[in-house]
Parts: C-alpha cells; structure tokens; sequence
C-alpha cells in the first residue's frame, strides 16, 4: 500500500524541532518556513539531480535520483 | 601558505644584503616563491602569506639583531625608538605619555592587548592595507598588479574619502596618524647607507604608485623612528573611532597637535586616519586654528575646511560627518 | 507568482501522531507535583503517571543538588586545556583534508583535472564529487595515476562561492592545502544574483532554472507548504504547526482605531562556533569511528549508515567536548561525508576540519529577511489584525522565514501572514539558535512599541494589556525591577550622547524529543555513571546530568562520572531546538530511579525491611523507621548481588500529554529583556550598557549554567543588533569579510553588563520538569537594543546591524 508519506531514504531536514530523515516514516514537518532541507547525496541543499531538496520535491519518485526507502525495500 | 626558507638576520648589514625585495615588490614584480623580505614581529607578513596573496621564497627575521628594540627620549632631541619597538612599548612608556599624549593615545588603542605585545613600530609602518579586496586571493585588485579597483564598485564602506581616484584603500596604521601629526621622520638604512625622510613623505599615495604605500625600495629597512622634542605649550590629542572599541581597524582617527599660547593656537598640524591612502594632513584645517583664540566657531569652522575636498564613495558619505566631529572632539579635549 | 489552479500540497503537522499515539500503561497512579511559580501562589498539580515513574520532585528550595549552582564537571578540563576537542584529535597515521571550492558565484566546470594534486608528494587521496544517484564514485588513490578527465555533465553545477568540488587527504595540512590548490578547474561562468530584491525582480538570473513539478506526498491536516516556485521565488509558506490563518484581516483592518505599516529588514548572520564545522573519520573493515564536532552524534552516525550502506552498530560517533554548535551542526555534513570517503580510499584516519572562510562560506548561516508588518489596533489597546509578509533568502537553500512570534505571542483573533524564501548564489542557510524567530521578534516588538507611543502609554505597561502570558508577566515584573524601569521619553536627552532604555520579549515552543535515552550504572565499588550519546555543545549537560543522579542516588554531582556523547552508549538527543536539558533529563532520573529500586531491593533483603522505608541521602542508605539501619552508600553497594546495577530508561511522554504530536509541549517559554544603551549621535556608536534578562526554562537545574547560557545568548544579540554582517561582494560573489577580523564579533568591550532574573517555574511535565534555555537566550536581544536606541536618538533604526553608518543616515547628518 502508498504511503502518503514517503519520501527520498537521503532527504534531511533541520528545523527547532531538530533533525529529520527521510523514508517511510512520517517525516517531521513541522514549520516549512524555518526548515533546512538537504541530501545526503550531495551534502546540499540540492539533490544528485541539481535540483533543490525539499518536502514536495523529493517524495516524487519520478525524479531520477529518488531512492526507495529502505523499509520499502526490504518488502 | 608556500614552502618558504627562514633566516634569522645577525646585523642589519647582513639583512639588507640578504633581502632583495619590498613585501609590495614580492606581491607584484617578484611573485612565485622568488623574493626575499624582511619580517620584524611577522603580524602582518604571516597573515599576507596565510592569506595566499604573498608566496615569498626566504623570509629574514630582523628580530635577533641587537639595538633595535631602544626608546630613548631627550629633552632637546626628542623621541627616537627603534623598528623593533613593540607598540606596548609605546604605550607603556611613561615618557611617551607624559610628552606625546596624542601618539600615547594611538598607540593604547591600536589592535588588541595581545597583538600591542608582539607587532613592532617598524612592521606597523610597513604593514599592508586591510582593504578586503586586496586582502582576497580571489580578487586581482590594482594594488597587486591587476587593472580593477574592486572597492570603487564594490562594498567601500571603510574606504577612503580622499585621493580616492586610483585606489581607495586607507592607510592601516593609526600610529602613524600619531607620528605624521607630530611631524615625526623614520631612518632607512639600505645598501648605499643611512637616509632620513619625514614620515609625510615617506607614505606614498596611490597616485605615485598604486602598489606600495612608501618609498621604501628593495633593499632599505626601517632603522630608527624620530620625533622632535615639544615645546612647552604644545597640546595634542588622538581619536580612534571604530564600530567596535575592544578591537577593530579605524572608521577614522585623527590627531591634533596644537602650539598653544594661552587660549591662542600659534601652530597646528592635523592628520586623519582611514580617510585616505595616506595619513592626511589637513593643511587648510590647520590655518584656520592658526593664530587665532580657540572657540566652538572657530574649532567649527576647521572641521568645515577639514572635509573641503572630499570624494566620498557610494557607501562611505558617513564618514564626512564623522570626521567633522572627530575633529571637533580631538581639538576640544587636545586644549582641554 | 502561485498558480491558484495548481493542487495545494498539503504537509502534515507533526504526523508522528500517526505513526505511535500516547504511551498507554498497564498500571498508573496519581500525584501531586509542584505548579506555579514559588512566591507567586504555587500550587500542586496532580496528573496521572505511569507506575514506574520516579516520586514528584519537590522545588528546587528542598533539594540538595538539583537547582543549585553546581561548578562545571568539565570547567577544569577546559580550562587547563586537557579537554579534546574534535580538532585536537590525533591518532595513528592520520591525514589532512583540504576542499577545493568554487570561487564563482554560478558556473559550469568545463574541465577538472586532479593529476597534479595526485602527484604532490605526501598526498594520499583526491575525491572529485559527482552528481549522480548513488553517489560519488571513488577513484583508486596512486601517485602515478594519469590525469583523469570527467564527464563534465557529472560534475556538480556550482550556484555559490564556496561550493565544494573536491578534496585532497594528505600527510600535513600545508599539503592539502597546497594539492587543493593544485587541482586544475576550468570554469564557464555565469550571471548571477545575489541580493533579495533583485532576485526577484524579472530578468534576473535564476538559480534552479527548472522547476520539478511536485507531485504525491498529500497528508490530512496541516499547513500548506511552501510549494509554488516562480523564478527565484518560492512559498509562500502560510503557517507553521501552530496553525494557518484565522480570523478576517481586511475586515479588522477597516475596524481598527489606527494601523501601522512598517518594513524590517534583518542581515545574513553567520554562525562563527569558535570550533569550526569537522571531523576525523577513521575508517577500519569492522569499524567505522567518526571524531565529529557536532550537536548530535546519532544524527551523524545515522546518517553516515544510511550513506555508506553500514549497520548503524558499526558506526561510532564521539563527540566529547564541543567547541559551539547554534544550529547548524546537525547531520554528517559535507565535511564528514568527504572525510569519510577520504578515510576509506586511503585507508588511514583523516581529519577535515573547516578554516575560518570556509566555516563563513559553506557552513550555513541565518537567512535575511525583508519584512511588511502591518498591525491594527484599537485604542483600549488591543490588537486586532496582524498581517505579515517575508521574503528572506537563504542562498541556494530555503528556510528563510521569519518565525511564530507574530503568530503566536500576542492575542490576535486576526492573522495572516506569507514568507517566501529567494534563492540567491550564495551560500545556504542552517538552522540558527531560534530560527525565525530572532528576525520576527525585530519586527514585531518594535512594532509595539510603536503602538504603545501612540497610544501613550509605557511600552512596559502596554505589554501587560495585550500579552496573556502570565510567566512573562512576572518576567516584566521581576526583570523592570531589577532593571530600575521607568519610561523616560524618546530622544529627550540633551548632548550629543544620549540615554536610552528599551525592552523586548520572546517567546519558543517547549519541544521535546521523545528518542532520549540513558543508563545508569551502580558499581560494586561505589562508582557510578550516567552514559548517553547525548552531547554536551558547551551548554552543561554533563553537569546537570550528574546532578540530576546524585539527587536520586543521595550523593554529591562530583560523584558521578558522565560518559555521554558516544552512540555506543543509548541514544540521546540531538542539541537543538532547546530540548536538550527537557529530553534527556527524565530519561536520565528514571534510569537512576530503576538502578536505585534495584539496588534498594538487594539492601532491603539483607536487612529485610520493606524497599519504600528505604531513603538515600547525603551518601548514606537508612531505614526511615528503624534508625539503627544505616550505612553509607560505599557499605550499601557491598550488598549488591553482582558487580553492577545497570538501568536503562527513555523519556516518558509529557506527564498531561502533548499539545501538538508527540513533542510540542503545552506552554511557551517566554523571555522578557531590557537594555540600557547610549548613542552618540555625532558618530553613530551604539554602547550597549546593560542589559536585563528575565526568562524561565522550567526548573532551573543548574542556576549558574542557566546564566551562562543567558550571557551568552544576550552576547549573540549584541552582535546581531550591532555588528554581525556577512557582506558579499555584489561584482564577485565572494564574501569579502569571511574571517573574524572584518566579520564582527561582540569582544570584551562590547559585552554589557548582563543580570539575569530567573524565574523558577514548575509546570508538572516530567519527573524534573526542565526545559531549555538556549534559544529563548537569544530571542529578545536585538529588539530590545533597537526599542533602545530609539528611546535614545528618537528615530526609529528598522534595518540591522545597526552601525554607526546606519545612524548617522537615520539622522540625517550624513
């Protein structure tokens, strides 16, 4: 089953309430205004695509550098 | 920082025939590990070549040699010290306080506490403008022989308002402001011997030659620093304004050094400080404290000459203002 | 701009609700623990706890560790220099690594070539980073390797001066620094666009040219994300956990008495830890072993798993003494990253520690912000409607929004706000202690001040009509107080230096990081130790969390040995957020309570007493009821049964549960500061005198490390009002003053006296009810030096860093 929350295994974020990873958890959105976003990746705050990391860009697994979450893979 | 080779100089004979350039020559002519400079305390030179913008191929160190860190003063000579004098020296030395408050006063509020222990007077007369674009090693600025002037088109915040057409960078040392003011001379002793200049002519504007800051050539160091005797009645002071007071490089500064005769000034010189690529005398400035009663209007009407002639840049207009008022206050407490 | 046709993206707010509710318990009971504030009609709160949560702890007055002023147990190691610092590590055969960076602000890197660098001798590895899923492929080290060419289309775009393209690992750091520089780049620039305003504008150049359609990822409940991207303008983002819009602001508007319309701007900040962004990562086949500068070590070894593919149990991250971390020393970083691939191709340890410039550059910073406040009040006072728009940038990142205090500080039925984040060619934003918040606050109290002059009333009192918060209402008291406060009217000095009094308060959301975890562990020879991964960033943990086990155990806080900030020990918290002290501490006092059970258990049978008659105090173990049962807590530790007692615990949820998720607590902690400044307005230097700073964080642990932490969150406001500025040079892209000579920092001189007025304050929520200082430290500081100095010139300064420059244009004597 989709999970509406899935994103990118190498998104992280950081905002006050600290640090965030990406996977099939639900991801700890808390205050999009004040949230960094980066890729594993590139240690950046854009992916291996050169496009930037974020919330709503690296749930989409049409983007070329979208990695499974590990828990999906291991299904 | 490159692979350089370090000498410790026995005499000063020996220094000069072991340099062959000037830091500005070793930053623009001699470039690539060739040159072959003189270092005093290094606070400077180090930071040049950490910075990536001096790659010398020997550095000697003037430090062993003996007698150049004496400060002697004479009632009818005046002030000498050494380029090895350390500007705590200065500071520290009651003679310097008691007879030169104006330079007293530079020297306690330059740099920091720990810096103040190690720079010489010697390195601080040398040392490079702090200008940030000739401080990066990604910006090939006029000063190290490229053809742009960042800072006229750039961030020029802490540039200078005069002399600004070739290069607006302001002159680093306070001091000097002190010393130009009481109309101080430096000895240069090179190959050919031993030459006396005053301070005034030794600093260079950017006009002369945008690459160095002095006529100081490949093969003369600093050997003494002289100031005159003063004369009952003189009256000096200095202002250092910066954004911070702990420690930071001047916004401006400016030293008063004032002949009184009563409450009528016979003679003045003015010099400002991170106003121009040189310390600046303001000639106009003092005539109009010559021979007159000092008061409010007439301190008033110097601060107005004082500025007569600045070019501001697109960031620096407050600076007018600022030295009015500097002058305003450095004369009032230099007769106070 | 947005396209109002295109689906919202709905984000959820705190889904972890989703994922685990509230902890239910098998067994629980009731009980009372202190509320209130002492002095001030503290009362008892009684709540419902699980039955293996440690007895109520009673305020701070009837105890013996907790709560006192407990020197550092670190200070004599820091200050005798025997601490190691993450830059002071050297181990076997380790190398140096050195970045090459992008000196451009936007080009395309035409051709690389790594050959000489490979060659210079001392040199062990060179990695070129490529921009390919899957990551950056590695290369066989070898002198005598042939020039290596790339597939330029691999190579990364660079949008910043500063970006990394590659590293060198060598034998000294003068080599690496050297082969760094010997690497080989041929670059196509291209235009760029640095400044907010421009970026904006049509034309400019753009710094993500294609925009990826954004698409899945729908929650239920929340905020709409900052999703729409047009040029260079993304959001706006509309809200934040604590809610979207409410109310009806156009309407308000027309039936407010008056309205004031303001523009704020704020600087780029950068974060200067004097430890600079590093580590050294030792790679071995069955270990890999990070030495990392970092506010979270789990965060690092987890991500250095996730990245290399390793088990987390095989990756340790050390952290034992920490140099300064304000939010942006979080994850792995590029540092870490380059390390460790570093450390693996050349098969020996490799320290990669940032330089100065480096640590401006690339390391993160506080985004700008460019505000429009506009608030409605009416004449009793009230605030009817706020609206706030933003735009910020934080470089090539995003995060660039102005916080929750116009949101969430004053009673207002009527908001509405829009921050956008600009993307520039410039370096990217990080987390900064109160993200957000700093920037809002500047905008916000200055705003208030505004209003209570208009409505004539003290800008102290007026506070009291419109804030609901009844903590910082003692805050004002207390702090107004101390400060001597009396309203003295604007610019009504005589002479060129003049007087100023101003006040500004704060406010941060009590987050709590459930994943905290520790163990205690009794020794038979008396010892004890309290581990976790948590680390100590400079902040106290490490003392606060020995007094919190001697309190349990009866004993001195010199008598615990702290071993945190290694993941081989229990997860601990990330340092960030304020959490730290509030996460960790429950955790920490229900493990020793277990250990305590148990070791009271083995004494109760050997003198067979019943184990509630057991007390521990004072180093001693007695029976309440038969004093002839008494022995110290050396004696009672013979009685063990094995040679050590170990518990492990995690932090409980919030005793009365969470307001939002599981980990925003109910209550804000506010902050209320005043400062005392003079302005000489013939050359524009601000003094800050004094300042007064008023805040609670729960129970205070540690007094004296609670005013540490306020001094120095008071001296990072000094610095962001007056002096802090990353200034770029707007023809290179380069910032010209990446060094801490020209990069101002506060010193000695600059530093005010600092009072702090801390307000004990118990809101029954955990077994120590502790919360954060950290942030709320620094929230006021810059709104309160502005309502200063305008108290003292009479103009109002609504752009920072407020330099002499600023002033004297302000003043109109320029």
């Amino acid at each position: 089953m989709d999970s509406p929350t899935r994103y990118c295994r190498y998104l992280r974020g950081k905002n006050a309430y600290g640090t965030l990873e990406g996977g099939d958890k639900p991801f700890l959105n808390f205050d999009p205004a004040t949230t960094t976003y980066w890729c594993l990746h590139t240690m950046g705050p854009v992916g291996p695509d050169s496009q930037p990391a974020h919330l709503t860009t690296c749930g989409n697994d049409k983007r070329k550098c979208f990695a499974v979450p590990k828990e999906r893979e291991e299904l | 920082m490159n692979r350089f080779e370090y000498i410790k100089a026995p005499s000063i004979d020996e220094a000069i025939d072991m340099m062959d350039s000037t830091v500005p020559e070793a930053m623009v002519t001699k470039t690539g590990g060739s040159a072959k400079v003189v270092k005093a305390a290094g606070t400077d030179l180090l930071d040049l070549i950490k910075e990536g913008i001096l790659e010398p191929g020997r550095v000697i160190d003037l430090k062993n040699i003996p007698g150049l860190d004496k400060l002697s003063y004479d009632k009818e000579k005046g002030l000498a010290f050494g380029p090895m004098v350390t500007i705590a020296d200065l500071e520290n030395s009651p003679e310097v306080k008691k007879h030169y408050r104006a330079l007293h006063e530079a020297a306690a509020h330059a740099a920091t506490p720990q810096i103040r222990n190690m720079a010489t007077m010697g390195g601080n007369l040398m040392q490079r403008p702090r200008c940030w674009y000739f401080r990066s090693n990604g910006h090939h600025c006029r000063k190290k022989g490229g053809t742009t002037c960042f800072a006229q088109i750039g961030q020029n915040q802490f540039h200078s308002i005069f002399l600004t057409n070739v290069c607006p960078c302001v002159h680093p040392s306070s001091l000097a402001t002190a010393l130009v003011a009481y109309d101080g001379k430096v000895e240069l002793t090179g190959p050919e011997g031993k030459r006396v200049i005053p301070l005034s002519e030794f600093f260079t504007p950017s006009e002369v030659d945008v690459t160095c800051e002095n006529v100081a050539t490949s093969q003369e160091i600093i050997t003494n620093i002289m100031l005159p005797p003063v004369k009952s009645g003189t009256r000096a002071f200095y202002v250092k304004h910066g954004q911070r007071e702990s420690y930071d490089w001047s916004m401006g500064d400016v030293a008063v050094v004032m002949q009184m005769d009563g409450k009528k000034c016979q003679d003045a010189r003015i010099v400002f400080g991170a106003a121009a690529p040189i310390p600046l005398r303001r000639e106009a400035a003092e005539e109009e404290l010559k021979g007159k009663t000092i008061s409010e209007k007439v301190i008033a009407k110097a601060a107005e000459k004082a500025l007569e002639g600045a070019t501001p840049l697109a960031q620096n207009g407050y600076k007018v203002p600022l030295f009015k008022n500097l002058l305003k206050r450095t004369v009032t407490e230099a007769i106070g | 701009m947005a396209n109002p046709n295109k689906k919202k993206i709905v984000l959820p707010v705190a889904p972890d609700n989703q994922a685990h509710g509230p902890v239910k318990h098998l067994h629980s009971k009731k009980v009372k623990l202190p509320y209130g504030v002492p002095g001030h009609g503290l009362t008892e709160m009684e709540r419902e706890v699980s039955i293996d949560e440690p007895p109520p702890l009673p305020i701070n007055e009837k105890l013996n560790v907790v709560g006192k002023r407990t020197k550092r147990a670190d200070a004599i190691y820091k200050v005798t220099g025997t601490a190691k610092y993450t830059s002071d590590i050297q181990l076997p055969g380790m190398l140096y690594g050195k970045f090459l960076r992008s000196p451009h602000p936007h080009a395309r890197i035409k051709s690389l070539d790594v050959s000489a660098a490979r060659r210079y001798p001392g040199v062990h590895a060179v990695h070129v980073l490529k921009m390919e899923p899957g990551g950056s492929v590695e290369r066989d080290s070898g002198h005598d390797a042939p020039a290596e060419t790339y597939n330029i289309e691999e190579l990364p775009l660079l949008r910043y001066v500063g970006q990394p393209i590659a590293a060198v690992a060598a034998e000294s750091q003068y080599i690496a620094d050297e082969a760094a520089r010997l690497i080989k780049v041929e670059y196509e620039t291209r235009p760029f666009v640095l400044e907010l305003d421009k970026a904006r504008q049509k034309g400019a150049p753009i710094v993500f040219e294609k925009v990826i359609e954004d698409e899945g990822n729908e929650g239920d409940v929340g905020v709409t994300a900052a999703e729409d991207q047009e040029g260079n303008l993304r959001g706006p983002s509309t809200g934040s956990f604590l809610g979207g819009p409410r109310g009806d602001v156009e309407k308000a508007f027309a039936e407010a008495d008056f309205v004031l319309e303001r523009e704020f701007r704020t600087q780029v900040q950068t974060h200067c830890c004097l430890e600079t962004h590093g580590v050294v990562a030792d790679w071995q086949p069955d270990m890999l072993t990070v030495y990392a500068s970092t506010q979270n070590t789990a965060g690092v070894r987890d991500d250095l798993a996730e990245l290399f593919g390793l088990p987390k149990s095989k990756v340790r991250v050390i952290t034992e003494y920490m140099g300064g971390g304000f939010g942006s020393k979080f994850g792995a970083g590029h540092y870490g990253v380059m390390a460790t691939i570093l450390s693996k191709k050349a098969g020996r340890p490799v320290k990669l520690m940032l330089s100065r410039e480096e640590e401006h550059i690339s390391a993160g910073n506080r985004p700008n912000s460019h505000q429009m406040l506009k608030m409605g009040f009416k004449n009793d006072g009230k605030i009817t409607a706020i609206d706030l728009t933003s735009y910020g940038t934080a470089g090539v990142g995003l995060g660039a929004g102005v916080g929750r205090i116009a949101q969430d500080m004053y009673e207002c039925p009527n908001f509405r706000t829009a921050q956008y984040d600009v993307f520039t060619h410039a370096g990217p934003g990080a987390a900064f202690r109160a993200p957000g918040n700093v920037q809002g606050v500047f905008s916000v109290e200055q705003m208030i001040d505004e209003a209570a002059e208009r409505l004539g009333l003290d800008p102290l009192k007026y506070r009291d009509v419109i804030d609901k918060h009844e903590v910082r209402k003692l805050m004002r008291l207390k702090g107004a107080e101390a400060f001597g406060w009396e309203y003295k009217k604007p610019g009504s000095d005589p002479g060129p230096i003049k007087r100023g009094f101003g006040m500004a308060q704060g406010q941060w959301t009590r987050f709590i990081n459930l994943n905290s975890s520790a163990t205690v562990r009794i020794n038979k020879d008396g010892s004890v130790a309290v581990m976790s991964s948590v680390q100590d960033i400079g902040t106290g943990t490490k003392t606060i969390l020995a007094q919190v086990v001697a309190e349990e155990l009866g004993l001195a806080a010199e008598d615990i040995t702290v071993k945190i900030g290694d993941t081989l020990y229990p997860d601990g918290p990330g340092s960030g957020g304020s959490v730290t002290a509030g996460s960790i501490t429950p955790a920490v006092r229900n493990a020793a309570y277990k250990a305590k059970m148990d070791l009271l258990g083995q004494v109760a049978g050997a003198w067979d007493v019943e184990i509630g008659d057991l007390e521990m105090k004072n180093g001693d173990v007695y029976s309440r009821s038969d004093s002839s049962k008494k022995m110290s807590f050396g004696e009672a530790v013979k009685k063990m049964r094995t040679n050590q007692i170990m518990a492990t615990a995690s932090r409980p949820d919030d005793y009365g549960g969470f307001e939002i998720g599981n980990g925003i607590g109910y209550g804000r902690l506010g902050s209320v500061q005043f400062a005392e400044v003079l302005v000489d307005t013939e050359t524009g230097f601000i003094k800050v005198e004094r300042v007064v700073a008023a805040h609670s964080c729960g129970r205070p642990l540690n007094p004296m490390q609670v005013e540490s932490q306020i001094n120095g969150g008071v001296i990072m406001g000094v610095g962001y009002a007056l002096y802090e500025d990353r200034i770029l040079d707007l023809n290179t892209g380069h910032q010209i003053n990446a060094n801490l000579d020209q990069y101002k920092l506060p010193y000695s001189k600059e530093i005010p006296k600092i009072e702090t007025v801390i307000i004990e304050h118990y809101g029954a929520f955990s077994s120590t009810d502790a919360s954060g200082i950290g942030e709320p430290a620094n929230i006021p500081t810059a709104g309160a030096i502005a309502n200063a100095v305008y108290n003292a010139i009479g103009v109002r300064l609504y752009e920072l860093p407020m330099t002499p420059q600023k002033v004297l244009t302000a003043l109109g004597v320029s």
